[in-house]
């Protein structure tokens, strides 16, 4: 019992240290990174950064070798600095032969973010959605939350904690007459009354189907929305950016993503590589004429250049992660590391990451020191020595100090 | 024997749990009464949408509470035991050593679950009322890491005061900090679901710990 108490306390101490040790380190040698903030310009047709010169003055740059004044900067991409242009009255008649006006800059640009801490989130299992017609101009926050069960759909009034059976009824009735199999595997939706207009919520049921179902003055809108045989959803993100074109991005199990208009919800892959939201993250900044996608994982980020109007792939710069010299100097010193928390989702937990057998070599070294400042023979402490070359300083520290000297 | 332990220990912590409860009870309905206020100014909707929208149970300020009781009710256990050796009376007893070491855990740990069971009720008994139980059942599962921390706590905090040396005192104190902290990672709701059963293991191997401690004391170690 007690030698079990020893070794179990010995261990304790080796998994506090194998958590604390590397994160104490990154934190006393973090360094900043930072990646200049790039573009696809619809002008010159490439991507363009803003970064900043060696006097602290902003210089833009193409990959091309081109650099540009601040002010050039905005001419290069108008559909981004519209406001900027238009103040100047150099806001262009015509892109790419195509007229433009500010109004269109405006409408057509968009923003999308999603990011794995985004995604991987405790989910609370009960959902609202917004009457998409409301009397006024200005939508409502609902008054009522929904859960999907095997038996159907249920409302539940929020100021009264009760089952509001009649819309119950009303939904279930609509959503078992176009075929919906309970309960949904999936609800996605933004229902915050701080947008324009209300796309309603995008819904997977039992059986892996689409629907469209949306509140209208009080009465349910409930679509099945048509997708290719064999298409299994993986995340929806619905979505309500002033030009009204797209219901929603989705990607699919296999690590596509795809572009849902809105008018006929059909499905359009925007080939920009292997994606998949819960460990990378995606930023869309979008225009008329192209989008600009940016998927960062693990410090490894992919930029993609869409043309908006054929959702084809333009031009492709992938940046590798690069680890700092601290980094890989950590490589030598820990095993592996311990964290319960993590940058990618709200959850803690567990997890052992960054193996380094390089690490092997340094716990050898500290198991041999052991064995001479412990004056234990290879045969006494063959045990010990062979934990310490596994799990490095994380044992040799605790067995120091915790082992009586002999 | 039992019975005569259990009293001994009821002594010892007769001051403690009284003070304990209203603490702990009282900042338990100080919390509780905070959302009944949002409920009668802004309405229970309002209360519905803030723990959907901003991530929050409204009874974040109990978060530290039952570590709070776990140490203090460890610290009136266990630090007599050890002053003028006492300790060693009581291991003279007519009774197993490690079966007294245990009762005397056993009746601390009860007086816990108690509190902390009382504290559950009160939460759960005003929540599912007001609160769809999806949303209670996230405010209940967001504290059981609170409550684990305060049975883990006491085990731990005991393991150092039956210690019998300062120099392993400071490490296990360091130890101890270590472990608390991995209690205290995250506000987010049910961000611990996942670490449930690591947490249920580690509390069981906390309560064999103050065995080790008392093995020492009884090998004589000294400073």
């Amino acid at each position: 019992m007690i030698r079990f108490l020893k070794t179990g306390t010995a261990l304790l101490a080796a998994l506090l240290l194998a958590w604390l040790l590397p994160w104490l380190f990154s934190f006393v040698t973090a360094e900043p990174a930072w990646r200049p903030f790039t573009l696809y310009s619809c002008v010159v047709h490439s991507f363009a950064s803003l970064d900043h010169g060696d006097d602290g003055s902003v210089v833009g740059r193409d990959m091309r070798g081109n650099t540009y004044t601040e002010s050039q900067f905005d001419s290069i991409l108008p559909m981004f600095y519209y406001r900027q242009l238009a103040a100047e009255g150099r806001f262009p008649s015509q892109i790419e032969g195509v007229p433009v006006t500010v109004r269109d800059a405006e409408r057509s640009g968009f923003i999308f973010r999603t990011s794995p801490s985004d995604v991987n989130r405790p989910a609370v299992g009960i959902y609202q959605i917004l009457e998409s017609m409301p009397a006024r101009v200005d939508f409502d926050a609902p008054s009522d939350v929904f859960r999907i069960t095997e038996s159907g759909i249920e409302f539940v009034d929020m100021e009264t904690n009760t089952t509001d059976e009649a819309k119950s009824r009303l939904f279930t009735e609509v959503m078992r007459r176009k075929g919906f199999r309970f309960p949904a595997r999936m609800v996605a939706g933004n229902p915050t009354p701080k947008k324009e207009y209300d796309n309603g919520c995008l819904v997977v049921d039992a059986a892996g189907a689409l629907y469209h179902m949306k509140q209208m003055r009080g009465r349910p809108f409930f679509r099945a929305v048509p997708l290719p045989d064999g298409f299994s959803v993986g995340r929806i993100f619905v979505t309500e950016y002033p030009d009204r074109r797209h219901l929603a991005f989705l990607t699919d199990t296999a690590g596509h993503f795809y572009a849902m208009r809105a008018d006929d919800y059909s499905l359009h892959e925007v080939a920009v590589g292997s994606f998949d939201p819960t460990t990378e993250s995606m930023m869309i900044i979008g225009d008329m004429f192209y989008w600009t996608v940016n998927i960062e994982s693990g410090g490894a980020e992919r930029l993609v250049a869409v043309d908006a109007r054929d959702y084809s792939v333009v031009e492709v710069r992938e940046s590798p992660a690069e680890p700092s010299r601290w980094e890989r100097a950590a490589r030598f010193a820990f095993p592996f590391e311990l964290s319960f928390t993590s940058v990618d989702d709200a959850f803690v937990r567990p997890r052992v990451a960054a193996f380094s057998p390089s690490a092997l070599w340094a716990g050898a070294v500290l198991a041999a020191l052991y064995l001479l400042l412990r004056r234990r023979s290879l045969r006494g402490g063959v045990w010990r020595a062979a934990g310490i070359v596994l799990l490095g300083i994380y044992l040799f520290i605790p067995l120091l100090l915790l082992e009586p000297r002999r | 024997m039992i019975k005569a332990i259990l009293y001994k220990e009821w002594i010892k912590m007769r001051a403690l749990l009284p003070v304990a409860a209203v603490a702990v009870l009282g900042f338990t309905v100080y919390a509780l009464l905070r959302v009944e206020r949002a409920v009668d100014f802004r309405g229970a909707a309002h209360v519905w949408q803030i723990m959907i929208d901003k991530e929050t149970v409204f009874i974040e300020p109990l978060r530290l509470l039952p570590a709070l009781a776990g140490i203090a009710a460890a610290l009136v256990q266990f630090i007599p035991e050890m002053s003028q050796r006492r300790l060693k009376l009581t291991l003279h007893l007519p009774f197993p050593q490690r079966g007294m070491i245990l009762v005397m855990a056993a009746a601390g740990l009860g007086a816990l679950a108690v509190l902390f069971a009382a504290q559950a009720a009160m939460v759960w008994g005003y929540m599912h009322r007001l609160l769809a139980p999806e949303l209670t059942a996230r405010a209940m599962m967001t504290a059981v890491p609170w409550w684990a921390a305060g049975l883990t706590l006491y085990m731990l905090t005991a393991w150092i005061c039956l210690e019998p040396t300062w120099r392993r005192r400071v490490l296990y104190l360091l130890m101890t900090a270590g472990v608390a902290r991995m209690f205290f990672l995250s506000d987010v709701p049910r961000a611990y679901d996942g670490m449930l059963p690591w947490m249920a293991a580690l509390w069981l191997f906390s309560l064999l710990l103050p065995l080790l401690s008392v093995d020492r004391f009884k090998q004589g170690c000294q400073d």
